[in-house]
């Protein structure tokens, strides 16, 4: 055992994740690995133990079961070829206008943000889908990467969503009541990146040109509409059947992450895409991601049980508190800024596990309402996923884009995209009702 | 040599078939949480059972795909200066890291894990729920699963020791 004052401990917990990061090792076991030997150099073996209790609650946790039923849920309907059709009635819906592509996959995105909670999902669907259309109309790069980029970030966003569950988890709040307070800054974030790209390509028309004419003729107003409806209804059938079941409190947000799981599952057979080896091949494929989630959970959770234990939360604290000049509203900026800036170096679920325990009490003393705050952290994260290096919607695409796309070419397509959500955040922050109000008139 | 083949070849079936197997325990959770809807909701008749069967499951989802999904380098990680070193750079710096991380977190993993698990057998532990029924069903997942991490990574850790010396890969 080492005699570590807190602050010390803290700073050398923060740098181990950093270093371990980046030397490539897989994020959970950087945690985890990190959490065994700080325990260790803290209190020695006894502090092992303390393992077994947090791994188990974790790994037996009824709420957290939802997330590999969306992960699978994910997984059919990546497979119905939904994403195909929607993508292309899409297009004839915004045609005509400018930027066209880039708006449809803007669109596109917030709905099967609202099918789907797992952000790889969209992020690699769309790049296969979209990028290679935007890039043979003669889009922007830049305009191109960061549209997909930060369209698959909804997913997290807009419910139902894996990041939801796991913060009502942990904050103990009820997840419908969550999954009803990331809708509407949902909504307004997807209206700000729809508005963002009507602007850019009305005032340079050659980053993101409309369709050409010959590809909007051939069918008429009449099938188009059809056309459009038809593949807006199932993904439509299946938001309602998850979130209207979850809000009208006939089902649980776990249970109801299984009936939607099911949903797909009969929606892949309805579209003749089954067949045992795409079945087995989407559960073999949900049960590692959902392993790799758990297992960065675990992580967090043993390293959050160490951080905190060694006093590290305590330095955290006081370091906001030292803030307390500027009044509650300048302590919420501090609390957001923290986040902004470790989405950058560490991973969203770790941030999550050690913020939550640390911010959340604070937050209750300043006040502030706690739902609204969470939704705040969750529209905050909206950018860890874009900021490089530790982003995940960067590694996504990073691993499906044409060659003649480079990483500066998506590093410099977000920045827009990240100055918008930080828009986005500010306007939650200003207007709170956006957030409270859908969950205020939810039974659950 | 061919011994070392034979035990990484042998661990890497272990891994990929409990993985195959038991991600199957995810459709139980599905159906299980169907049944849950219809029995309660419906028929509202609702069964002791589901509760514990369910996140006995889960817990089994989890920890007896650690190896697989560690097999396929499912866990996230950020390559981004790593996949700028050479492949014996990459070796070198896998098999530090495993070391600190992986290999020293699963070996203490494994080894509470027993006790947490021997614990739970020797006083018939029962969950304190309607159901009541056993706890050690789920505990001993735990250790199985570190367990299995465990010699996955080592099966990782072997082939990169074997490439640094011989440069070849098995």
């Amino acid at each position: 055992m080492i005699e570590m004052s807190p602050e010390i401990s803290a700073i050398l917990m923060f740098a181990g994740i950093i270093v371990g990061l980046w030397l490539g090792h897989p994020i959970a076991f950087v945690l985890a690995g990190l959490a065994a030997i700080f325990g260790f150099l803290g209190w020695g073996p006894e502090a092992w133990y303390m393992f077994m209790g947090r791994a188990f609650d974790a790994a037996t946790n009824n709420i957290l079961i939802a997330i590999p039923n969306f992960i699978l849920m994910a997984s059919f309907l990546g497979r119905t070829g939904i994403s195909d059709g929607l993508f292309r009635a899409m297009m004839f819906l915004f045609g005509p206008m400018n930027g066209a592509i880039a708006l449809a996959v803007i669109v596109m995105c917030a709905i099967e943000a609202a099918c789907t909670g797992v952000i790889g999902a969209s992020v690699v669907s769309m790049t296969i889908l979209a990028m290679p259309v935007m890039l043979k109309h003669g889009y922007d790069k830049h305009l191109s990467c960061g549209t997909i980029a930060a369209g698959g970030t909804l997913s997290i966003l807009i419910p139902p969503s894996i990041m939801l569950v796991m913060m009502a988890d942990q904050a103990g709040v009820s997840v419908g009541k969550l999954f009803a307070g990331g809708f509407l800054p949902g909504l307004i974030l997807t209206s700000l990146f729809f508005i963002y790209i009507v602007i850019v390509t009305r005032l340079n028309p050659e980053k993101g040109p409309a369709l050409p004419l010959e590809e909007r003729t051939g069918l008429s107003v009449q099938q188009k509409i059809r056309f459009i409806l038809v593949h807006m209804v199932p993904p439509i059938f299946l938001i309602l059947g998850v979130l209207g079941t979850i809000w009208t409190g006939v089902a649980t947000a776990t249970e109801a992450s299984g009936v939607g799981a099911f949903v797909a599952f009969i929606m892949m057979i309805a579209y003749g895409k089954f067949s045992w080896k795409t079945l087995a091949e989407c559960i073999w494929s949900a049960a590692r991601t959902n392993c790799m989630v758990m297992a960065i959970i675990i992580g967090a959770s043993l390293f959050t049980g160490v951080f905190l234990g060694l006093g590290g939360g305590k330095v955290v604290t006081d370091i906001i508190m030292a803030f307390d000049f500027l009044g509650k509203w300048g302590m919420l900026g501090i609390m957001m800024f923290i986040v902004f800036v470790l989405g950058f170096l560490i991973d969203w679920i770790a941030i999550v596990y050690i913020s939550f325990p640390i911010f959340l009490p604070i937050a209750t003393q300043l006040g502030f309402d706690k739902i609204w705050f969470i939704i705040l952290i969750a529209v905050n994260l909206q950018m860890s996923f874009l900021t490089p290096p530790v982003g995940y919607a960067l590694f996504y695409m990073k691993t499906t884009v044409p060659p003649e796309v480079k990483l500066i070419d998506i590093y410099r397509g977000i920045i827009p995209f990240v100055i918008i959500q930080a828009i986005g955040l500010m306007i939650c922050i200003l207007f709170p009702a956006l957030i409270t109000y859908i969950p205020s008139i939810v039974i659950r | 040599m061919e011994t070392i083949r034979a035990i990484v070849n042998q661990i890497e079936k272990i891994s990929e078939w409990c993985g195959r197997i038991f991600s199957w325990f995810i459709v139980a959770v599905i159906l299980l949480s169907l049944f849950e809807v219809f029995t309660r909701r419906i028929l509202g008749k609702p069964t002791i059972w589901t509760h514990e069967v369910l996140s006995y499951l889960f817990c089994g989802a989890i920890m007896l795909t650690m190896g697989y999904a560690l097999k396929y380098k499912t866990h996230a990680n950020i390559d981004i200066f790593y996949e700028r070193l050479s492949s014996r750079g990459q070796a070198m710096v896998d098999t530090i890291t495993f070391i600190f991380f992986l290999g020293f977190f699963s070996i203490i993993f494994l080894w509470k894990g027993v006790v947490f698990a021997a614990t739970s057998w020797a006083m018939l532990e029962r969950t304190p729920s309607a159901f009541n029924f056993y706890v050690f069903p789920a505990k001993t997942l735990l250790p199985v699963g570190a367990f299995l991490l465990l010699i996955q990574g080592l099966s990782d850790f072997i082939k990169n020791i074997v490439f640094l010396i011989r440069g070849e890969r098995l």
